[in-house]
């Protein structure tokens, strides 16, 4: 009898399968309830540029196509699809009594399989993520757990805890003064 | 409204020349970058007579902002940038871009610029608001990418274009911004920049336009042209050293003013 496929080697675990934005909408959960819904974290789809591009002028473009050197793509370098249908969210946090108060964690863009995750970092948490002042801010992961755990050390930041810290107390004195 | 944007170098003693800079030109808006001084001896030093307060900028680490308004609403904040809305009717967007010093990459700075426009387009959007001001040490020229591109701050050196509200490139729209700045190049009439690096790059200047205010053409006819003012002496502190550049010992950049009235706004269409 003919064995094409092992069986043995799928895995039907949902966890395993988890999409980036689950896990960020699950974070957002836990930041609501730590900070007792003083501090929200929002999670929504993005439709601009994350990092640096160039844009090109339709001639321009043609050019670039028709030369020798803009054919040559390198797969590895791309996330996702080759099709470049991606989806880009951004991941931040916002206050319950200032609405319009942001600070963006960060953006981040997948692919239809959901890994490899790009992650383009806020500057001044990309430095403390890597201990290095003006660093690389953007981070490509390749699996759920490497994520989870980014976000995990990301949300753990003195950055992130600082801020989280003045927007408690900005709620805090914002709700006392509503009481006298 | 009086609006003041220094990059005060870091320097630990430099309230007693604010707070006069403040006073001898009845500032109502006063934006700092790399501000190390004390804060609460800045609002003290200035609330003799006036009501100035802080603005809330948790996020944006390099940039305090105070001022004599009647309401403020804070919206993004960034390392680089604090963005929040006066009055009910103004955006204003402080920046301290990625420095040219330490880290030339223009590309980085384009980058940021991508993010503050597409931030202030949707508050613009959201809150039907009409009338945006960037200003603050852009570590750019006003002719170099990140201040010129359309996708960047798309900021045009005459009203005349600039008034037709958006260019289109490569079939998109793409609003524009007004830079006054242009105006203050060259050595003509005073000082030739804010900040001056030595010319030993290839495309070395010496005097660099990098503090900049650049603002939507809705707000033309508010602005006072004769305000815009590169500032060169506080009382009888000259901000420039024996061979006439910034005085280190004070800031490596020089401040700038200017005034831009919320009357008369509704004008530009005309």
């Amino acid at each position: 009898m003919n064995k094409i496929i092992n069986n043995k080697s799928f895995v039907f675990d949902a966890d395993n399968i988890k999409m980036p934005l689950v896990i960020l909408e699950e974070k957002s959960n836990v930041v609501r309830s730590v900070t007792k819904g003083y501090v929200i974290a929002e999670v929504k789809e993005y439709d601009g540029p994350i990092e640096s591009y160039e844009i090109i002028a339709p001639a321009e473009n043609l050019s670039r196509v028709l030369s020798s050197n803009f054919g040559s793509v390198d797969i590895q370098d791309k996330l996702g699809e080759q099709n470049g249908s991606t989806i880009k969210y951004e991941f931040y946090l916002t206050s319950k009594v200032m609405k319009d108060y942001k600070f963006r964690i960060m953006f981040i863009e997948y692919g239809i399989g959901g890994y490899p995750v790009k992650l383009v970092l806020e500057q001044g948490i990309s430095d403390e993520f890597q201990n290095k002042d003006d660093s690389e801010y953007i981070v490509e992961l390749n699996s759920r757990e490497e994520f989870e755990d980014a976000i995990d050390r990301i949300l753990n930041t003195q950055r992130v805890l600082d801020i989280m810290q003045s927007l408690i107390n900005i709620g805090i004195s914002n709700d006392k003064r509503s009481i006298f | 409204m009086r609006y003041l944007f220094w990059n005060t170098h870091n320097n630990k003693n430099i309230n007693e020349l604010i707070a006069k800079l403040v006073k001898n030109k009845n500032v109502d808006i006063v934006i700092l970058a790399e501000y190390e001084a004390n804060r609460e001896d800045l609002l003290n030093k200035l609330n003799g007579d006036n009501a100035f307060i802080s603005f809330y900028n948790e996020g944006a680490d390099n940039i305090y902002i105070i001022g004599q308004v009647r309401q403020v609403s804070p919206c993004d904040q960034d390392k680089h940038y604090s963005i929040h809305i006066i009055n009910n009717n103004v955006i204003l967007c402080a920046v301290h871009l990625p420095s040219r010093l330490y880290d030339n990459s223009e590309e980085r700075r384009k980058s940021y610029a991508h993010k503050i426009i597409n931030s202030i387009e949707r508050l613009e959007a959201e809150k039907n608001i009409s009338d945006t001001i960037i200003v603050g040490d852009f570590n750019s020229n006003p002719f170099e990418p990140s201040c010129i591109y359309a996708n960047c701050f798309n900021a045009i050196p005459t009203y005349i274009d600039a008034k037709k509200g958006t260019r289109i490139y490569a079939d998109e729209h793409y609003k524009m911004f007004y830079n006054p700045m242009w105006n203050l190049l060259g050595d003509f009439y005073g000082v030739p920049g804010t900040f001056y690096q030595g010319g030993g790059n290839i495309d070395g200047l010496y005097w660099h336009m990098i503090d900049q205010v650049i603002f939507r053409p809705s707000m033309y006819y508010g602005f006072k042209k004769e305000s815009l003012e590169i500032i060169t002496k506080i009382s009888d502190v000259n901000l420039l050293d024996e061979k006439q550049r910034p005085n280190e010992d004070v800031s490596d950049h020089l401040p700038i003013l200017f005034e831009i009235e919320e009357v008369g706004y509704e004008q530009n269409n005309k």
